[in-house]
């Protein structure tokens, strides 16, 4: 029996009370002088031999009551003895880029499978995959032949490095196994930008034997394509930045490739860093990319790059006059103003409302006559729409003519915060992929609560009441926001996460298709509605249905065909910092991350039991069956106490 | 609720002296009557009927003339009513004889807490006060000391020279271990004259069947008995917290280790049919049981006693 909190035992040197009191009670070397012993006969012997084992047994009891209460609140738990004799491995597999390295992958997976061939029958493994975010490609298992074939079958992706999430998930699964042995082994290339962010402070949980294998030699040839970039002027050329990192100038051919016809090559010498190519071209007219490659290197991966060539339109917005700041025209017309593209605003025309732009209306002029008509045809006509509730009558009475019952909320003293976001929603592909902390930052003041049976909710107040909604009606995609847009409701446009979640939502109401056409792996890409996307490289032959975002696991150039039969291209390349193959500079700092197992250490981890431990007694539960005895035993106790009470 | 063991039980009690008879005590008595509930032989006149038919002052019956028979005596009315000769009889009332028995048997020697009275001291008291109410009315009173045996005994007389031997006899008596009242109470019924009133006062821890051989013996004498059972409280009520060693009075010798709590209830069980089985041996001896606690005022149930023993005669 082991216990998760044994400092609690001391509690049991507390029976010393009863037993004092037991003792103290009892007077046995009294002599009672009686005038005659006839009536106290025999009988009276067995009532008192009877009462004074009951008295034993009421001491005893108390004593068990105050051992059982010790050993509750120590938490009790069973090591099962197989398991504490046994050993546990966990496989973390580097699947980044970087790992295509000529030889690097092959070479660890032949270390991992000789620590693996060490476990035998009984013993543990599984198999941890970084990127893009840390995921069991085998859980913990005992048949370490479908360990062996997942490693052997497991390939590098194109992602980049991140080891943080990977060492703390792995090391809480090991902490919590209750093995005696438990191993980590590190598969990865210790790459430098792999360990940046790491707290190498923050060492594994105590027992955790890490197996991290010889740092991988540098490359002897490395570069890699970072960056491509077309002149706007028709018939310019095409300018390919190279990024050597071998401090050796190297000669290398470069070629450039539209639908697999060769528009260029050309050979050229490198210099350590950056190298801007000038490569001159002509591509077809119906030329939708350009793929541009390097002769393979050490690192073929980052030895090719694609450009798309066609450009994307330029979404418009209509939008009511506002009082004070305009802080969604401001956000709206932020990218365009870096020249990055994005979205032009106008203001509302005073004549009929044209249906393809966006419309987004948030005060009570645009629910009176005669906008309201303008307003009631494009709706009709199935314009998008975004509307912000500010309350007036015309509005919530236009609402509710529509089906959607809005009431305002009470306010209160401190600032609400929305809740359950909908993260698969479509509006929050800005999002996707990263935390939505941003969006739960936000503060609102003032707020109404919104219901209907049309109503989608994508967040929600704290109480559980609609915030925001898609208001799906006769197949249009309409937003209804139950807050006004001013700084007086809410801080969202002055917070960091305005911009992105105004842009998506634009996006996403207009159908407007991204400006943007370049990307990187691991990057969530948004898609102004559903449809296909399909590689157009034919070594990703493979296509697939899609809605609102998608994220790329692989370079290449790719199609999207929406449902609405708009079609575009979009190239997506290897990040370029995963190119940097340069290892973390100490490696006897990894070592350090491995904490051993003494009961010695200092204070404060002599305090928090083994994580292991915790799992182990939560799953039990002792504590609750030896409070459940204790509660009998107290009643046993009471009932015993009222027979032999003095 | 139960009391701690008093003191004066819970260690080895020294045989301490009585202290001298209370008079102050005795002169608080009230005025009582000590009726005898059958008739009573005596040699003087008093206020007992008598058995013997004699020239008293209240008629009884008429018999048939006999030759021989006082002339005096003869009814010469009924003679002119109904022409024969008879003779009246008169009830003689005599002085009654009352002996009054006190037990010294160790058990005696109980006093549970200091405010209550020794057991022997209290049945002393009760005594004498009797002795005190027989010579308030002229009766003879006569007193047995029962030990192992009758230890002493002053026959029945009034006198004031009397009085002073029955107090200065009940003053040097002191309680002794193992006694057997059974048998002072045969000796006794040797030397009693028949028809005398018996008091005894004891706590009548004795074998029941020899006890009942000696009031059926005082039966047989038409003594007129009364027990006064002497009880101390704790006796009563065995309201005793403690555990310990209880060790028998009369024979120390026998000892028991036991837990008053827990053998309270089987000792009131016991004690109960002890004190219905004492009840009935003196009810089939003709006599009456009266039963006095220690703690309460000594002439508390007895002067009650006898007042319904009065109105019940």
């Amino acid at each position: 029996m082991n216990w998760l909190l044994p400092g609690f035992l001391a509690g049991s040197a507390l029976i010393g009370l009863p037993v004092l009191l037991h003792f103290l009670r009892s007077k046995p070397k009294t002599i009672l002088h009686f005038p005659t012993l006839r009536f106290l006969g025999e009988s009276a012997i067995r009532d008192t031999r009877k009462h004074r084992l009951l008295r034993w047994l009421t001491l005893l009891l108390r004593c068990l009551i105050i051992l059982l209460l010790a050993a509750a609140f120590a938490r009790p738990f069973r090591v099962h003895a197989t398991a504490a004799h046994r050993r546990v491995a966990v496989v973390a597999i580097d699947n980044s880029m970087s790992m295509q390295a000529r030889g690097r992958w092959e070479e660890m997976k032949s270390r991992v499978l000789a620590g693996l061939a060490e476990l035998g029958e009984g013993d543990q493994a599984a198999l941890l995959v970084m990127h893009p975010s840390p995921w069991w490609l085998v859980p913990l298992t005992t048949d370490l032949a479908r360990v062996r074939s997942g490693l052997q079958a497991a390939q590098p992706g194109f992602e980049k490095t991140h080891y943080a999430g990977a060492l703390r998930l792995a090391g809480e699964a090991l902490a919590a196994n209750p093995a005696k042995t438990k191993i980590l082994i590190w598969m990865a290339d210790e790459q430098r930008l792999g360990w940046v962010g790491v707290d190498m402070a923050q060492a594994l949980p105590p027992g955790i034997k890490i197996r991290i294998g010889e740092t991988a030699p540098s490359p002897e040839r490395q570069a890699a394509i970072v960056a491509l970039q077309k002149s706007a002027a028709p018939g310019g050329e095409l300018v390919a930045t190279v990024r050597l990192f071998s401090p050796m100038q190297d000669r290398r051919t470069i070629t450039v490739q539209a639908g697999g016809r060769v528009l260029t090559e050309q050979t050229v010498s490198l210099r350590a860093g950056d190298n801007k190519i000038p490569l001159p071209f002509s591509p077809a007219k119906d030329a939708d990319g350009l793929r541009v490659s390097l002769d393979a290197d050490d690192l073929p991966a980052d030895d090719t790059a694609w450009l798309a060539l066609q450009g994307a339109s330029v979404g418009t917005v209509l939008l009511d006059p506002a009082t004070g700041t305009d802080f969604l025209t401001h956000a709206l017309l932020s990218t365009r103003m870096l020249g990055v593209g994005g979205l032009k605003t106008s203001a509302l025309p005073e004549k009929a409302w044209p249906v393809g732009p966006l419309v987004i209306v948030r005060d009570a002029p645009a629910f009176r006559p005669p906008r309201v008509e303008h307003l009631d045809r494009f709706v009709e006509a199935g314009g998008p729409l975004w509307i912000f509730v500010d309350g007036s009558d015309e509005e919530l009475g236009w609402l509710d003519r529509h089906g959607v019952n809005v009431s305002p909320r009470a306010p209160e003293d401190e600032a609400w915060h929305l809740r359950n976001w909908d993260p698969e929603h479509p509006v929050l592909a800005a999002f996707s992929g990263r935390s939505l902390l941003p969006l739960l930052d936000v503060e609102f003041y003032q707020g109404f609560d919104l219901d209907g049976d049309s109503l989608v909710p994508v967040a929600s107040w704290p109480d559980g009441k609609t915030a925001l909604a898609e208001w799906s009606e006769g197949g249009r995609h309409l937003l209804l926001a139950g807050f006004p847009m001013d700084r007086a409701a809410t801080n969202w446009p002055v917070h960091p996460s305005f911009v992105p979640f105004v842009h998506q939502a634009a996006h996403w109401l207009g159908s407007f298709a991204s400006s943007r056409n370049d990307w990187r792996v691991g990057e969530s890409i948004p898609l102004e509605s559903e449809g296909t996307w399909r590689s157009l490289d034919s070594a990703l032959p493979h296509e697939q249905r899609v809605g609102g975002s998608i994220r790329p696991a692989a370079p290449g150039l790719f199609e999207f065909v929406a449902d609405t039969g708009a079609r575009r291209v979009f190239a997506v390349n290897i990040p370029p910092e995963e190119s940097d193959l340069t290892p973390w500079p100490d490696p006897g700092q990894l070592a350090r991350l491995e904490r051993p197992d003494a009961p010695n250490g200092d204070g404060k981890r002599m305090a928090m039991p083994p994580l292991s431990d915790q799992v182990a007694e939560n799953h039990q539960r002792l504590w609750w069956w030896v409070f459940a005895l204790c509660a009998v035993a107290i009643l046993v106790e009471l009932a015993l106490a009222n027979r032999t009470a003095l | 609720m139960p009391r701690r063991v008093p003191r004066a039980i819970a260690s080895q009690p020294p045989p301490l002296p009585l202290p001298p008879l209370d008079m102050r005590l005795l002169a608080e008595l009230p005025s009582l009557s000590l009726q005898a509930r059958c008739m009573v032989e005596g040699f003087l006149s008093g206020h007992h009927r008598s058995p013997q038919k004699g020239s008293s002052v209240e008629f009884a019956e008429y018999r048939a003339y006999q030759p021989g028979d006082d002339l005096r005596r003869v009814d010469w009315r009924l003679y002119g009513r109904t022409d024969r000769l008879h003779v009246k009889q008169y009830e003689e009332e005599t002085q009654l004889r009352v002996f009054v028995v006190l037990d010294t048997s160790g058990s005696m020697d109980f006093q549970s807490r200091e405010k209550v009275m020794r057991k022997i001291e209290f049945a002393r008291i009760v005594i004498a006060a009797l002795a005190l109410l027989a010579r308030r009315q002229g009766d003879a009173f006569g007193l047995g000391i029962a030990g192992a045996e009758l230890r002493g005994f002053l026959s029945a007389r009034s006198s004031v020279s009397h009085w002073r031997s029955f107090i200065g006899k009940l003053e040097v008596v002191s309680p002794a271990g193992k006694a057997s009242l059974a048998t002072a109470l045969l000796d006794l019924a040797e030397v009693v004259p028949p028809r005398s009133m018996i008091v005894i006062a004891s706590d009548f821890y004795e074998e029941t069947p020899r006890l009942e051989n000696a009031l059926r013996r005082l039966r047989y004498d038409h003594h007129d008995l009364i027990g006064a059972h002497v009880l101390d409280p704790v006796e009563l009520d065995f309201d005793l917290d403690h555990s310990g060693t209880f060790v028998d009075a009369e024979s120390p010798g026998w000892r028991l280790k036991l837990d008053a709590p827990s053998v309270r209830r089987g000792y009131l069980e016991r004690f109960g049919e002890f004190c219905s089985e004492l009840d009935e041996l003196f009810h089939e001896a003709g006599g009456e049981m009266v039963r006095l606690r220690t703690d309460r005022a000594p002439f508390e149930a007895l002067s009650l006693y006898l007042a319904q023993r009065e109105q019940r005669l």
